[in-house]
């Protein structure tokens, strides 16, 4: 109970601090320093092309990663309709998706070459894999291309492919955060765990959520054993042997980061063994894919992670008009389907380059330029339907307050057989390294390992 | 070859770039015929040389700052050809599928060295944290290539000028080198044993060393291949190293022909463009109808495209005679 007490005390302290700290930059930053997407309209006042503005967006659109990636392309179409239904950026440009798929590292550099080079983009959103984000970001710096990232949110993209970038950016949260917060949601939720078992996907996302998780549930609850460790290929048909071994070696908790479609290969595999009788279960991104993939036997009472950044459900429709408004168009858009946290970053970020424009067409009284829309965009913030999203100047990464939940079986979205709720909701600047912290094998690890003390 | 010469002027960045990547896939397809189409060995293993090609020197690079793009090169074909001197003296006691698997088994065990991070546990914490969260791959710069820095130049600007022809140049020495081995009387040696093994020894020809030769020879082209790729590519990942890695460039090789000099270059060329063509003709389900395709290509050109020219040519001009 002790070690419960430290961490909420330890958390406390930060949610205070991060609540304090956006009524702050809400209210004391720069006039339009925070926007939401539906900011005024500027008036023509200047030399605006006629020309649309060519917008690439990548992302998984079939295979296992499209249960993650689609949402992406989707979130991209209506915040493109949207604006050009009001009658494009600066009034006069409307936005013209360039659609490309997403794959392997070589196919996904390629395909972002060509719409560099053969499509002539003005700018770029996408990428789900974090195997791909340090391929492609280092390409985008030599292309000169203004790239905004949704995801592949690796911390090492930014510590080390790509350590000064100009024209590159992330907004979603960095891959530690996950581990992180759902090692800080565990312990707050089940403080009794000491025996765990884990299974993540084998490439650098699954490595980085394991280790994240391993050293903050060290630092949490005492007495950790990890009793198994299974790291599958990324995109398994079968996960059974390692569903028979995590069961043989009785552990109270499962540590998880399969995602998307591998995510529900398994939990209907573990189900039909009797895995979630058996022991509590923590994930990173069981709920990231699109909420209606997830089936009516998912297991309920699993913390249900959506990759720390964001589930269509929170911030509560009540307390955030912004939110409710997008997931109501998100669904009329789309059939009645819900956005994941993929579809609210795309949406977020085309939002953000819009937002760029505006300010930067303003400076310079007239169309921007790519490095005047890079000058604004470092320290950059703005309001998206997750709650407030700001990058920081040093690193070009976008950070949010971090969020995790609880999987419950529900009628109340239709179409959405599981939803997350109980949401942790953590303040970032207590999760990440401060800005210039170096060390190995990400600054985040290195920092918490430095100076987060033991917490039982 | 004129035409690629020009090409720069003819054709936009985008596509020179593919015929950039054609012609390096050519050199190692190269490489891998004179196993495959001289020696009539079918080895799974060689994309462990393509990837080593480009991954010392990276390695160089980020471990120990040399950026000098001839030494990132020639280290490649080095460590290359020093895991094939080895690989080599075990796998060329075995023949035709024996030869396959054991060359795959190898190929496998450098793939996995990459893959499960061993390699860069060797570079201490820095190293590991590099394959942990980089998934292995390694980012390769704009190296110095004869003294002169391109680190700051014009990407596209370097990679279609200066990087393209200087493709072309080493393209154009490594197909007169293997024209003068396959045209040497090491590379009748090498068909005779293709053709008859028994009646080869019979003769005086030293078949394993014969062959084991050739292995470490096309090992050394298929690693050059490797580490111009590596610059051209930016990166360098494990999955260059792996055995379905190895399959595209055979599926080249069938695909121009493994009988003719020249078959591999032209089915490297054809496996880049049909594969990009597919994107526009059927957009998200280009890699279905690849497959139609190749199988297609397989039943309807068992010779390979070039085998097919050159036999109906062959053919026209008998019945002429």
């Amino acid at each position: 109970m002790a070690a419960r007490r430290n961490l909420i005390k330890f958390l406390g302290a930060g949610v205070v601090g991060a609540a304090v700290g956006a009524g702050a930059m809400m209210y004391a930053a720069p006039k339009g320093a925070v926007e939401t997407p539906t900011g005024p309209k500027p008036k023509e006042r200047m030399m605006v092309p006629d020309t649309p503005i060519k917008m690439g967006v990548q992302t998984f659109r079939k295979g296992p990663g499209a249960a993650t990636g689609e949402s992406l392309y989707k979130g991209s179409v209506l915040a493109a309709e949207e604006i050009n239904a009001e009658g494009g950026i600066l009034g006069k440009r409307k936005l013209q998706i360039i659609d490309r798929d997403e794959g392997s590292t070589d196919e996904t550099v390629k395909e972002f070459k060509r719409m560099a080079l053969e499509d002539k983009i003005d700018f770029y959103i996408g990428i789900i894999s974090s195997g791909n984000t340090p391929a492609v970001g280092p390409v985008a710096e030599e292309l000169g291309v203004l790239t905004l990232f949704v995801d592949g949110c690796t911390d090492f993209l930014f510590e080390k492919a790509v350590p000064k970038p100009h024209f590159a950016f992330r907004t979603t949260n960095i891959q530690s955060i996950d581990g992180i917060t759902c090692a800080i949601a565990t312990a707050q939720k089940w403080p009794n765990v000491r025996k765990i078992a884990h299974i993540h996907p084998d490439y650098a996302y699954g490595r980085n959520a394991h280790d994240h998780f391993d050293l903050v549930i060290k630092k949490s609850l005492p007495d950790i054993q990890n009793v198994y460790e299974g790291f599958p290929k990324l995109f398994s048909a079968d996960f059974t042997p390692h569903i028979t071994k995590i069961i043989d070696a009785k552990p109270d908790l499962l540590s998880t980061s399969l995602w998307g479609g591998d995510y529900i290969t398994f939990y209907k595999q573990g189900l039909a063994q009797g895995l979630f009788d058996k022991m509590k279960v923590a994930t990173t991104l069981s709920h990231g894919v699109t909420p209606s993939l997830l089936g009516s036997d998912h297991p309920e009472g699993i913390i249900a992670g959506c990759h720390a950044n964001y589930y269509f459900t929170y911030p509560r429709w009540e307390s955030s008009p912004i939110n409710k408004r997008f997931v109501e168009a998100y669904s009329k858009r789309w059939n009645g389907e819900y956005p994941n946290f993929e579809g609210e970053g795309a949406y977020v970020n085309v939002y953000l380059y819009k937002q760029a424009v505006e300010k930067a067409a303003k400076l310079v009284g007239g169309w921007p330029s790519n490095d005047d829309l890079i000058q604004v965009l470092e320290g950059a913030s703005i309001q998206g339907p997750a709650g407030v999203v700001s990058i920081r100047p040093q690193n070009h990464q976008g950070y949010k307050n971090a969020v995790t939940g609880t999987a419950k079986n529900s009628k109340a979205y239709p179409g959405v057989s599981t939803i997350q709720v109980d949401q942790v909701y953590l303040p970032v600047d207590k999760l990440v390294a401060p800005p210039g912290w170096k060390g190995e094998p990400t600054a985040a690890f290195d920092w918490i390992d430095k100076t987060w003390p033991n917490m039982y | 070859m004129s035409l690629l010469l020009v090409a720069p002027q003819l054709v936009r960045p985008f596509y020179l770039i593919l015929i950039a990547y054609a012609l390096v896939y050519g050199i190692s397809c190269m490489g891998l015929n004179l196993l495959l189409g001289y020696g009539g060995l079918l080895s799974l293993g060689h994309a462990a040389y393509f990837g080593l090609g480009a991954y010392t020197g990276a390695m160089l690079w980020t471990f120990m700052d040399v950026g000098s793009f001839e030494l990132y090169v020639i280290s490649g074909i080095f460590v290359a050809m020093a895991v094939a001197s080895v690989f080599g003296f075990l796998v060329v006691r075995a023949t035709k599928m024996h030869f396959t698997i054991l060359t795959l088994a190898l190929g496998e065990l450098v793939f996995s060295a990459f893959f499960s991070g061993a390699v860069f546990r060797i570079m201490g914490s820095h190293g590991y944290a590099l394959y942990l969260y980089g998934d292995g791959g390694l980012y390769i710069p704009r190296l110095i290539i004869a003294g002169v820095d391109y680190s700051h130049a014009d990407r596209i600007g370097f990679l279609t000028g200066t990087y393209y022809y200087l493709i072309i140049g080493v393209f154009v020495s490594a197909l007169l080198i293997m024209w003068a081995i396959v045209n040497s009387n090491f590379g009748k040696a090498l068909e005779a044993s293709r053709d008859n093994e028994v009646r080869a020894k019979f003769v005086g020809i030293r078949v394993a060393g014969h062959r084991w030769m050739a292995y470490v020879i096309s090992a050394a082209f298929t690693s050059l291949g490797g580490a111009l790729f590596g610059e051209l590519n930016s990166a360098i990942t494990p999955k260059h190293l792996a055995w379905y890695f190895s399959a595209f460039l055979i599926f080249a090789i069938l695909l121009g022909g493994m009988r003719t000099f020249l078959g591999p270059v032209v089915g490297a060329f054809g496996v880049v463009f049909i594969q990009d063509s597919l994107w526009w003709l059927v957009g998200h389900h280009w890699e279905l109808v690849l497959g139609v395709l190749l199988v297609l290509i397989a039943l309807l050109f068992p010779e390979g495209l070039l085998g097919t020219i050159s036999s109906h040519y062959r053919t026209l001009r008998e019945s002429s005679n």
